[in-house]
């Protein structure tokens, strides 16, 4: 504790992550919306609701600090200042704050490891809506401590927005985005904040910023084989609905010229969209060589609701699986749901390095 | 516990000690790899390997030697237990090793074995079976089944593969029972067989391991040895079948996998393509976790460069879909290599059962092939851009030219590829913008080629492509252009035949038909015997034929047609010539020589025209009846002549008079259910209404008419409409006139006169929302305002009509004569109208108006080769259109804009030939030529033509103000101001031109000139100028 200096700080207020005030919801107007997002800053408010009393409170105990040397201390944290950690312990007669340089911490050891680990257990088996408060409840207790956490540490927490689209609030995930992208530095957190971020915006029918997003996303993605064809296929959509049909087989068709033996997220989106506008486009040649390649691809047919709003009559447009049965155009009660968001590579979300120690 | 205690539970005995070694805490490892080692070292002084297929080459498929603890340990357990078991020997053997018992050697045996010395293990072996080969203990079974196996892996661990062999074979006739040491015995001796180069025999135990343990986890291991066994016996039809009986079975995928891509390799070796093509691409390999995904690649690679040899493009790019780029691929095999070493760490230091030894020698050889691999992978050059290239062209030639723009554009701008492959992959990428006929953007990357690569060697065939994109953009003058420098530029080339060809072929697109033919004439010239020749001395002959002089055309063809009646244009020769008989009404020649061709070449492309031809030649001999039956023979297959051929037919029933043929005729047109399109409906109806009209049966006529109007009259895309109203006026002044009928029972009779019916009929379309039908009603009143003079109250109601129609609800007539009107008035936004229209109805009647509305505004702008264009598609298809002699006019003032004079001069001639052009057309065609001249430089032969304005068109003001101004202009150019100044004095004496916008110009320029004239001396009789006289026609 050479450098560590011991302060007395019984006014000192504990910082609290700033919150907007209303919660966002799915039903506000497109206006509102976007103005709410272009205002926020710091957490949201949460959507989730309420978790178990005992769970809320034992992600709020005490935390223990290691700093060089080893010597422990538990405490709550008061404030984040100037590089300096200030923590409120309870002392015989009051309370303490004591503060330390932040690169003289060892270690954070968080309360609450074992909620941690059985929401990280949620998301991987795709309860994300159950996750959701959970996730929320967490971030609310540590979210204080992102700017001094390891980025390696906070990629679990990519998984909040994710969970606010998978209950139907993409405004909420945008927000989540906003409120952690600073801190989530990793590039593959980066790019699945982007690839989140794009499906919201998507999700929202905010067409002008999807547009944005989806062409940065494309500019963002230099390798010549991408391993996501997610801004494609959000471009080619949106082309789509404008009646921009040649420009959306174009867009749909990059990332199937560049796909090869693993077929990348989504992928079948592309090929359904380039299927319907070569339709439309009364290019029958494009028309056959696609439906076929899907075929001998193994690439499942798509529907998407972008369909419904083709100015051209797609009644006549029949595509049929391997048997020769109909495949819906438009999603139905029948159709597989896909999962929220394809994923690059590994389907799991990233644990804390430890369960409980971030 | 005594050796003979277990002899008869061999499983049992040896399971337990196999257990109770496994749980040993700290479990002896003395690895063995001399073998492995020496791979390693062979295989870091291999020299750099600059291809996959030369790593694969060089791969040594021998097992690498691996302890296999687990048995080993029972070995030693069981040879200690022997050891310290048998008492100490006093027997004759003695005497040649006094020193040793058999007890001792025993436990040096087994300390051997157990610390890997492996050979001196051997010779304690060979003691044991040479010093106390014949005492009891030795030949014990229970004994011999634990030194056979140790002796067998001593001589195996020492590379000593016979000797192995020798004691592996020897437990097995010894002990045949199956059993844990049995099946690592027999795996062993396959092993040992193998690496002795007993391939067969290697082969054969491997088999007969399945058979005997076909459950076990090494079964799938050991069919893959197997197969590759058989493989390398060249017993290849065996190796086939069990290799897709292992990929079919339950085996672990990667090993399924492996399996398959053997076989692939063999038969890719074997010449057999399309057997291993197809079990490419009946694989999924993705799911298999292909360990070696590099040799998969680079067969899918061979087998797909071999498709495109074939120009089995849709194979060839399923083939390529399996290669991943190089970078891909070099991540892919450190992936695994890191992957498949880890796991052999982890099974070297996680024993789990007898077997392990197997398993080890499986990975720790894929770790030395995949590491050989990716030492070749790194050390060879980035096939992706190479590779890219040939997967791009597959899609070109697999009709998927947007896939293969997509992918050349890419290629062509990644400034971190190597220029040659940059420039490859932007010609290509012209040509896939070529093969999706987008020709302005084939232009611009052409031209952008032509810009970074201006010495590349495929510059000519780049600018060929431009000069082709012009083309197909009817750019005649820009392809010639560009033809001109490929010719003067690359004339040894080897399409510079084809280029003068093709120059011709524009040439005569251009109507320079002159020049076409010198072209054509140089091509025969320079290139007999070029495969074009008798295409060149065809177009030669045809441009006789555009140019209406068909003699000359018969005269050339008919010798063509004798000289090549082999060759594939023979038909289209003789059709041209009928055509040519048929043009200067030689129909008596004309009929035998199309009825000759239909019975020649019934199926040619040329076969429905001919038949409409045939019919057009019987009308004209005067053979209606048969003409009729002509054209009754087109089907609705024959597209536009279809329609064509049922007018024709209608118009013979008129011409004889045959009302109720002509009745029956377009009423079974009109009733046909076979016709998936129904061109010109409404004016089937309007003949037939007029068929009935001329029967008297009026009843039936307005009923048809009023059919009409109700079908069709709001549906924009109806023709004929107008001229059904304009009957209906006719009709009805001619029953009144004759004043001796009962007039019918209809509104049209009701009404106090036409234009009473007509307001009452724009009131009912109005009040029922028939805006489309409004729009003709009032378009025909404009029409009628019109043809009285009354044109600023025709362009009212025309916009009226704007004002409250729609757009998608006007005739396209209607929109194009509002366009004109904004066009004429300079509102750029007219240009929406044409657009409209050129989108909606591409093949209307109203597209000329259009042209010429988008011409008039591209004129405005100096777009003038736009404005051409436009203009020459009008006069090649519309050539007797009302709007022609402006089409010409502007024609004539565009190609003098560009330079081409004498063509100019042409189409101003042309307006002047026209009666229906007298008045303000002719004037204006005349003003063309003046100006058109002085564009030339030559003032002196441009003055005549404005004299000849304001001598012959004094009727029109505005032109004539404008002659007079612009000759005193040249006269004041050439030097003769006194002709100016009385051009213009003799201008300001007439009132009426006063008002013209030329006058404030003319009367500063009188001024200037009075000015100039008074500081100069008294001109001393000086003759006017006498510019070149020309004969002109009276104004009408």
């Amino acid at each position: 504790m050479k450098r560590l200096t011991c302060t007395l700080l019984a006014t000192l207020a504990l910082a609290s992550p700033g919150r907007a005030v209303e919660p966002i919801s799915p039903d506000l107007s497109k206006a509102t919306t976007r103005a709410l997002l272009e205002n926020l800053s710091g957490l949201p408010p949460p959507i989730g609701g309420p978790i178990p009393e005992k769970e809320h409170l034992e992600l709020r105990l005490p935390l223990t600090l290691t700093i060089q040397g080893g010597q422990e201390f538990k405490g709550t944290l008061s404030e984040l200042h100037e590089g300096r950690i200030y923590l409120r312990l309870v002392q015989e007669g009051g309370e303490v704050i004591l503060s330390f340089p932040v690169e003289e911490i060892e270690q954070i050891f968080f309360p609450g490891g074992s909620i941690v680990h059985e929401t990280i257990e949620k998301v991987n088996a795709g309860e994300l809506s159950e996750a959701l408060p959970y996730l929320e409840s967490i971030i609310g207790a540590r979210y204080a401590f992102f700017p001094i956490l390891a980025p390696e540490n906070l990629s679990f927490y990519r998984a909040l927005p994710l969970t606010a689209l998978a209950v139907d609030n993409p405004a909420q995930a945008i927000a989540y985005i906003k409120a952690i992208r600073p801190y989530l530095t990793l590039p593959e957190d980066q790019r699945e904040l982007d690839d989140i971020e794009l499906l919201s915006y998507h999700r929202l029918e905010l067409t002008e910023e999807t547009r944005e997003r989806a062409l940065r996303w494309i500019d963002g993605t230099p390798e010549r084989f991408p391993t996501s064809a997610l801004g494609f296929y959000v471009l080619a959509s949106l082309q789509f609905e404008a009646g921009e049909y040649d420009e959306a087989l174009d867009s749909a068709l990059h990332p199937i010229v560049f796909s090869g033996p693993i077929h990348q997220p989504y992928l079948k989106h592309c090929y359904s969209l380039a299927i319907v506008s070569a339709y439309i486009l009364k290019d029958p040649i494009e028309l056959e060589r696609l439906t076929t390649e899907a075929r001998e691809r193994g690439i499942e047919w798509q529907p998407q609701m972008v369909f419904a709003a083709a100015d051209k009559g797609l009644e006549e447009f029949i595509i049929t699986d391997a048997e020769g049965n109909p495949l819906p155009l438009i999603p139905d009660e029948s159709t597989e749901d896909s999962p929220l968001l394809e994923k690059r590579g590994s389907s799991n979300h990233p644990a804390p390095e430890s369960d409980n120690t971030l | 516990m005594q050796p003979d205690d277990c002899s008869d539970s061999d499983f049992k005995l040896e399971n337990t000690l196999a257990s109770n070694l496994l749980s040993s805490p700290k479990f002896p490892f003395t690895p063995t790899s001399k073998r492995f080692r020496h791979f390693h070292i062979s295989t870091s002084l291999h020299s750099k390997i600059s291809s996959f297929e030369e790593a694969v080459g060089h791969y040594d498929s021998r097992y690498s030697m691996k302890p296999f603890r687990v048995i080993k340990r029972a070995i030693c357990a069981w040879l200690f237990v022997i050891a310290i078991s048998t008492p100490t020997l006093t027997h004759a053997a003695e005497a040649t090793n006094a020193s040793l018992t058999l007890r001792d050697v025993l436990i040096q045996a087994t300390a051997s074995f157990q610390s890997g010395q492996y050979s001196q293990a051997i010779q304690f072996f060979e003691q044991l079976e040479t010093t106390f080969g014949n005492e009891p203990q030795m030949k014990d079974p229970a004994i011999r089944r634990i030194i056979l196996p140790a002796w067998g892996y001593s001589e195996l661990a020492t590379e000593n593969y016979s000797g192995a062999i020798e004691q592996f074979e020897e437990y097995l006739e010894e002990f045949p029972e199956p059993g844990n040491v049995h099946s690592f015995v027999l795996i062993s001796l396959a092993q040992s067989e193998h690496w002795n180069g007993n391939l067969t025999k290697a082969a054969q135990h491997y088999g007969e391991f399945i058979q005997t343990y076909p459950r076990l986890p090494e079964t799938p291991l050991a069919a893959l040895n197997q197969v590759d066994l058989l493989f390398q016996s060249q017993k290849a039809e065996e190796a086939y079948v069990l290799s897709e009986r292992l990929f079919q079975s339950r085996a672990p995928g990667p090993l399924r996998a492996q399996s398959r891509l053997r076989a692939l390799q063999v038969r890719l070796e074997d010449g057999e393509r399309d057997q291993a093509a197809e079990l490419l691409l009946s694989t999924e390999w993705s799911q298999y976790e292909l360990p070696n995904l590099m040799e998969m690649a680079f067969a899918a690679l061979q087998i797909g460069d071999s498709f495109m040899t074939e120009e089995d493009y849709h194979s060839a790019l399923r083939s390529y879909r399996l290669v991943p780029p190089y970078s891909a691929l070099l991540d892919y095999q450190r992936q695994q290599l890191q992957r498949v070493s880890s796991i052999l760490g982890y099974r070297q230091r996680n024993p789990t059962s007898t077997m392990d030894s197997v398993w080890l020698a499986y990975y720790a050889t894929l770790v030395s092939r995949l590491e050989t691999q990716l030492e070749a992978l790194e050390s060879m050059d980035d096939y992706t851009p190479g590779f890219l290239l040939r997967y791009g062209q597959a899609f070109l030639g697999d009709g998927r030219s947007r896939e293969a723009r997509i992918l050349f554009r890419n290629l062509a701008l990644d400034d971190t590829l190597d220029s040659a492959i940059c420039q490859q992959a932007h010609y290509r990428w012209i040509l896939a913008e070529f093969a999706l006929k987008r020709w302005d953007r084939t232009l611009e990357v052409a031209i952008d080629f032509q810009d970074r690569y201006p010495d590349s060697a495929l510059a000519p065939d780049a600018l060929y492509l431009v000069a082709q994109a012009h083309q197909e953009q009817q750019k005649y003058r820009y392809a010639i252009k560009v033809f001109d420098e490929l010719i003067e530029r690359f004339p040894d080339h080897k399409l510079a035949p084809r280029w003068l060809f093709t120059r011709g072929f524009n040439l005569a697109m251009l109507e320079q038909y002159e020049q076409s033919r010198a072209d054509f004439e140089l091509f025969a010239r320079t290139y007999p015997g070029h495969p074009l020749t008798t295409q060149g001395s065809l177009w030669h002959a045809l441009t006789h034929h555009f140019e209406g002089n068909y003699e000359e055309a018969l005269a050339e063809l008919q010798p063509l047609a004798e000289s090549s009646r082999d060759h594939f244009l023979y038909p289209e020769i003789r059709y041209r010539i009928a055509t040519a008989h048929y043009a200067i009404q030689d129909y008596d020649t004309a009929r035998p020589e199309i009825e000759k061709f239909l019975a020649d070449f019934p199926d040619h492309s040329r076969s429905p025209e001919a038949v409409v031809l045939r019919g057009d030649i019987l009308m004209g001999q005067g053979e209606l009846i048969l003409a009729s039956a002509a054209f009754a023979e087109v089907t609705p297959e024959a597209d536009g002549l279809f329609p064509y051929a049922i007018f024709q037919r209608g118009k013979i029933f008129k011409a004889l008079e045959m009302y109720d043929l002509m009745i029956d005729h377009f009423t079974d047109y009109l009733d046909r259910e076979d016709l998936e399109i129904r061109p010109r409906m409404s004016e089937a109806l309007y003949w037939l209404g007029w068929a009935y009209l001329q029967k008297g049966n009026i009843d039936a006529a307005l009923l048809r008419f009023d059919q009409a109007f109700a079908e069709y009259g709001d549906d924009p895309a109806a023709t004929e409409i107008l001229p059904m109203i304009s009957s209906l006026e006719t009709l009805r002044s001619e029953l009144l006139r004759n004043g001796d009928q009962a007039l019918p029972d209809h509104s049209l009779f009701a009404a106090g006169n036409f234009s009473a019916w007509l307001d009452d009929q724009i009131l009912l379309a109005l009040e029922s929302n028939r805006l489309t039908w409004y729009s003709r009603l009032k378009h025909f009143q404009a029409n009628r305002a019109r043809a009285i003079g009354q044109i600023e109250l025709a362009d009212t109601i025309l916009q009226e009509i704007d004002e409250k129609v729609p757009l998608e609800r006007l005739d396209p007539q209607v929109i194009g004569q509002i366009g004109i009107i904004y066009s004429a008035a300079g509102y750029q936004y007219a240009d929406a109208y044409f657009d409209y229209i050129l989108a909606n109805y591409p093949d209307h009647p109203a597209r000329a108006e259009a042209w010429f509305g988008k011409a008039e505004i591209l004129i405005e702008e100096e777009e003038w080769e736009d404005a051409d264009d436009l203009l020459r598609k009008f006069e090649q298809q519309m050539p007797l259109h009302p709007l022609s002699p402006q089409v010409n006019i502007l024609r004539g003032r565009i190609l003098t804009n560009l330079g081409f004079y004498d063509d100019a001069e042409k189409s101003f001639e042309e307006v002047l030939t026209r009666k229906d052009a007298r008045g303000i057309p002719h004037a204006r065609a005349i003003a063309g030529l003046a100006e058109m001249n002085e564009q030339r430089g030559n003032p002196k032969r441009a003055i005549p033509y404005w004299q000849r304005i304001y001598t012959l068109y004094r009727a029109y003001p505005e032109p004539v103000a404008e002659a007079y101004f612009r000759s005193a202009v040249l006269f004041y150019e050439i030097g003769d101001p006194t002709a100016a100044i009385r051009s213009l004095d003799e201008m300001f004496k007439d009132e009426r031109l006063l008002n013209s916008p030329f006058a404030a110009k003319a009367i500063a320029l009188r001024r200037e000139l009075q000015e100039e004239m008074d500081t100069l001396p008294a001109p001393v009789d000086t003759p006017p100028s006498t510019p070149v006289e020309i004969q002109e026609e009276p104004a009408s």
